[in-house]
């Protein structure tokens, strides 16, 4: 993935100081040229939306409410149209052509899409995510204070510092110190580079402090770095029926994962024409694996349960060598029944002992 | 393609023709289908997805080995809803088609051995990709052994090839039961499993392949082990709901494996080592 892996030997431009007070003209300059996406607030729920003329970005917001993938792997999204005749004259979707500019994406979201990155990038490759993928600057902005339910330390993130965008900023109060990460951010700076002023050597220290400074306010959720758990051997633990027990099954850490990347194909047709579409679709749900005889391997709660974390924390890693999970708490903050993936880490971490 | 996306969608199927729709039985026909452009090229025990536009796509898998012919088969038996479209299509009509998708039967492993098929109902028709392969290279291989079964004489596929073809070919036998017989059919009556034990063979150099319903893969995967053939040398297909078929809507994995990737082949061994969950 060009965002991801872009080196950066060849970027020039030492850090740069963006001032505040310039920022919404920032934005504008921005829209001139680029779709541009921003977090802003609507009936209290931050989401990243797009930008229009005069919005402000959402104050003191420490997270979106929904997961980034949502702009790359949108809920419901139109694979082609087809019509009913002869040769049904199928018709792929638009791609995007303009670049755009996604603003405001926190550490733990980034690290997501790298994850996300390795499932649509791998064996055929998934057109429709990664053209998303190509065309859209990512502008990170690191975390000063974390949510209760934060643990993304435990997953490599440092949650004050941005990596694997292609800005970097980080908020010094009345400015923000801006680093360059990738060559497509280079040209977003180069298009509007006179809104910028050179950073200062104590800005750059200042801003390196402040990006050490958010692991220390982090809550412990978990002791340390998670590592991969090999929960095959846990396959039969009890745990899975004490932990289905409580679930509803209702998907919503599934929705709200940025790393979940499950999703059904369906068909809608009016008379003479059609579209084939997908939809995130959820492990949670009991027809996830209905097969049309009947026959469902994970007919039980306890099973679909399992299948979550275990995807997540062992075949994932199994598969990519990478934990499918960045510890943004989405799932447990907003957990009906306040299922915890920290407490079953840490259940397995014990069992292991 | 559009100018600006550089990657192949892999999610547009092809419209193909119908070339020809055989009835099988009063629920299962098979369908040849034919490119408009170039041909089929596929590997024994891959399989398709299948769309009928405005209905949906199925995973199905392919049940002929045509080689330089260039056409596919797909022995389709009526069960949800695009099955159920597929069989009101006809001779000349278009479907959609993507793939193929999926490992294969590990010919290069077989060549040489003695080959025994064991199959019932439509479990046969992935078995008869190789089959078929290994009937139009036969001298690559050992004496072929085939048990088939189903529950009446009318739920049989392939009959002509069943009774006619496949028996005449060299170093073969051809093994019919039915769950229930009547009085005009000969031959042995008797589930699966049952026979396969009475045929009292010898594991010896030989690979067993299995697939069929569930209940017959469980009673005969048991019966192999009884007769001694080796979890290595025990080969079947497995099924799972699917959608995407290249591994990214998550939803046919076995443990960490994808059946659409890893699969839909697998040995006994291979099959022991995952989570029960399938």
């Amino acid at each position: 993935m060009t965002t991801m892996n872009s080196n950066n030997l060849s970027i020039n431009i030492p850090p740069l100081i963006l001032k505040k007070e310039y920022f919404q003209g920032f934005l504008e300059a921005i829209k001139d040229k680029y779709e541009l996406y921003i977090p802003s607030e609507e009936d209290g729920v931050t989401l990243i939306r797009e930008y229009s003329s005069g919005d402000k970005l959402s104050e003191n917001y420490f997270n979106v409410s929904l997961p980034i993938r949502n702009l790359f792997f949108p809920q419901e999204e139109i694979l082609f149209k087809f019509s009913l005749k002869e040769n049904y004259n199928l018709e792929e979707k638009e791609m995007l052509s303009r670049e755009r500019v996604i603003f405001g994406v926190r550490p733990c979201d980034i690290l997501s899409l790298s994850l996300l990155d390795l499932v649509f990038e791998s064996e055929k490759k998934d057109s429709y995510y990664l053209n998303k993928r190509d065309k859209s600057i990512i502008i990170g902005l690191g975390c000063v204070a974390p949510q209760e339910s934060c643990f993304c330390t435990s997953f490599g993130v440092e949650p004050g510092k941005v990596i694997g965008a292609d800005i970097s900023l980080t908020d010094l109060g009345e400015n923000y110190l801006v680093e360059i990460l990738s060559l497509k951010g280079e040209s977003l700076v180069n298009y509007c580079s006179s809104i910028f002023s050179k950073a200062e050597e104590r800005d750059f220290l200042r801003g390196k402090n402040i990006q050490s400074k958010t692991r220390e306010l982090m809550p412990s959720r978990l002791e340390s770095e998670a590592k991969p758990l090999n929960l095959e051997k846990y396959f039969e633990s009890p745990e899975w029926q004490k932990l289905a027990e409580t679930c509803l099954g209702c998907g919503i850490c599934t929705y709200l994962c940025p790393t979940c990347h499950c999703f059904d194909i369906s068909d809608k047709r009016w008379l003479e024409e059609g579209q084939r579409f997908r939809c995130w679709d959820s492990c949670m749900f009991s027809d996830f694996t209905l097969m049309t005889s009947g026959h469902n391997p994970r007919i039980n709660k306890k099973e679909r349960v399992r299948q979550r974390f275990m995807h997540k924390l062992s075949y994932f890693y199994n598969r990519f060598s990478e934990i499918a999970c960045v510890g943004c708490g989405r799932c447990l903050k907003y957990c009906p029944v306040d299922i915890d993936i920290t407490r079953v880490i840490g259940v397995f971490k014990d069992e292991g002992k | 393609m559009k100018e600006n996306n550089l990657y192949k969608n892999p999610y547009l199927p092809e419209v193909v023709l119908i070339e020809r729709v055989t009835t099988e039985t009063p629920d299962i026909k098979t369908f040849r289908l034919l490119k408009t452009e170039g041909s089929f090229e596929h590997l024994p025990g891959q399989f398709m997805e299948v769309s009928v536009f405005g209905v949906g796509e199925a995973p199905i898998s392919i049940s002929s080995y045509a080689g330089k012919a260039g056409y596919i088969e797909l022995s389709i038996k009526k069960m949800g809803m695009v099955t159920s479209a597929l069989h009101d299509l006809r001779f000349g009509d278009k479907i959609g088609v993507r793939g193929p998708y999926g490992n294969s039967f590990h010919i290069e492993w077989i060549k040489r051995k003695d080959l025994l098929f064991v199959g019932g109902g439509i479990g046969l028709a992935p078995l008869r990709s190789l089959i078929h392969y290994i009937f139009s290279n036969r001298e690559d291989f050992g004496r072929v052994t085939i048990l088939y079964g189903a529950r009446t004489f009318q739920d049989l596929v392939f009959k002509d090839e069943l009774f006619n073809q496949w028996p005449q070919k060299k170093d073969t036998q051809v093994h019919t039961t039915l769950d229930m017989g009547n009085d005009d059919w000969k031959g042995r009556v008797g589930v699966v499993p049952k026979i396969l034990k009475e045929l009292k063979l010898k594991p010896i150099n030989t690979v067993a392949f299995t697939c069929g319903p569930p209940i017959m893969i469980k009673y005969t995967l048991e019966t192999l082990e009884e007769l001694g053939f080796p979890d290595e040398d025990i080969i079947t297909t497995l099924e799972m709901k699917m959608k995407c078929g290249i591994g990214k809507c998550g939803r046919c994995n076995i443990g960490d494996k994808y059946v659409c990737l890893d699969g839909p082949v697998f040995t006994l061994k291979e099959l022991k080592d995952l989570p029960q969950e399938f």
